[in-house]
């Protein structure tokens, strides 16, 4: 059984792709997980850790840190699923590629550029090698607010870019968080107060 | 005891469409409207504050995009008595589609009787070292730590409020890329105890914000004393 109990108290990076998460717990003898958003992305190696690094690659619109306590048997089980409802960014999709020749090279994965827009074939979001008849998953980098279509086809090895094969959208909807507003001088915001009206100014 | 349901019908849609949301409130920190939990938590266990769909905030108004700026007129409820100041602290948070995103990070701006804003250091500073050198000289090194509300320092003053001489005060000026500043005084009286204030200055030296006091120490002038019992002879 999951508990959403545990508290984060720091967030930091410690490299361009590498976050780490502290936190207290008063769950005595769980694990505990760390999820971004739905996804499950580390978990502490003994009961006693309240530390966890896991790789995350940034993007324009933020994403939930969650912690979860776990019992024993639940070491490794992904909880995502059972979350509350929070804004989710990302697009997870996994696919086999039954059938599919050998002389396949590449998958790929192409998306439409903005909310609601149709596919753009030159913009690519994924390439995955193609290493044999099997399962395979691809994870969005975090997106608008809205409908998103992804296009998986394979390519194979004929020179110079490849057969592109058959064609399979995918179609998306994400309930994102708005990207946050710019920093500018280390501050979010700007206020200047004169005959007791304040003029807040931002920049999105 | 409290029962959650689990499908409530929303009404209020404050996040309706794309903008920003203002918050402002007396003090250095602000209450925001909590997130809500929809469809019931499955899971939750935390404060059960999290679960009031509509707790009072201090969301004093939105704009939607692409507008960049909004106007929001202190209460008079708000002002401080005549002579004194209060702070007040504002913020701005995204929203889309019925979501707020939750980052925070609030601007404090200091008010008087009028309303108007007072100009004031908000940063703070701490004493690194003091090394005693030859001659009675000190150099005090500090380090500031720069704020993100109030006005900027231009310069740091060191000046005497005790001790046997009357050093000159000495500046330096701040840089916004540096953090670690270094004040010498030279020829201080041997032996002697003096203290210091560390302040910083701003609009030519009108607003002050004394950082650090007293510094103490004592210098040194003088080397030992002369050799004793001295024997002369010829060999």
């Amino acid at each position: 059984m999951p508990f959403l109990q545990p508290n984060i108290t720091s967030v930091t990076w410690t490299g361009p792709n590498a976050l780490r998460v502290r936190f207290t717990s008063t769950c005595v003898g769980c694990h505990h997980q760390l999820y971004i958003g739905r996804q499950f992305v580390g978990e502490t190696g003994t009961t006693i850790e309240r530390e966890i690094v896991a790789s995350y690659d940034p993007g324009d619109y933020p994403e939930h840190l969650t912690i979860l306590a776990v019992s024993g048997s639940d070491v490794g089980v992904d909880h995502g699923g059972k979350l509350p409802r929070i804004p989710v960014a990302r697009a997870r999709i996994s696919f086999d590629t039954t059938g599919w020749p050998s002389d396949t090279k590449i998958i790929e994965v192409a998306s439409n550029t903005a909310e609601g827009g149709a596919v753009d074939d030159s913009n690519i979001v994924g390439q995955i090698p193609w290493e044999g008849i099997a399962t395979y998953e691809f994870l969005s980098d975090p997106r608008e607010w809205g409908d998103h279509t992804f296009r998986i086809r394979g390519r194979d090895n004929r020179p110079t870019d490849g057969n592109a094969g058959t064609e399979t959208d995918v179609n998306i909807a994400t309930t994102s968080y708005p990207a946050d507003v710019q920093i500018s001088n280390g501050a979010r915001l700007s206020v200047s107060v004169a005959s007791s009206t304040a003029e807040i100014s931002w920049s999105l | 005891m409290r029962l959650i349901l689990g499908d409530i019908i929303q009404v209020d849609r404050p996040y309706q469409g794309d903008g920003v949301s203002v918050y402002a409130q007396v003090g250095t920190s602000i209450d925001y409207r909590k997130p809500r939990i929809f469809d019931g938590p499955p899971l939750r266990l935390g404060d059960p504050d999290d679960y009031q769909d509509f707790p009072s905030t201090q969301r004093v108004g939105s704009e939607s995009d692409p507008t960049e700026t909004h106007d929001f007129s202190i209460p008079a409820s708000w002002l401080p008595g005549v002579g004194e100041t209060e702070q007040v602290a504002f913020d701005v948070r995204r929203f889309r589609n019925d979501v707020e995103l939750p980052s925070e990070g609030p601007v404090v701006v200091e008010i008087d009787e009028n309303g108007d804003e007072v100009t004031y250091i908000d940063g703070t500073a701490e004493l690194l070292s003091t090394t005693l050198l030859a001659g009675g000289d000190v150099r005090l090194r500090f380090r500031y730590y720069a704020s993100d509300n109030g006005t900027a320092p231009e310069e740091f003053r060191m000046t005497r409020t005790s001790g046997p001489s009357s050093p000159s005060d000495q500046t330096v000026a701040y840089s916004s890329t540096k953090k670690i500043y270094e004040i010498t005084f030279e020829s201080l009286s041997d032996a002697s105890a003096y203290e210091f204030d560390l302040i910083a200055e701003a609009n030519s030296g009108a607003v002050t914000k004394t950082l650090i006091s007293p510094i103490t120490f004592t210098a040194d002038a003088s080397g030992p004393p002369a050799v004793s019992s001295v024997v002369q002879e010829v060999v």
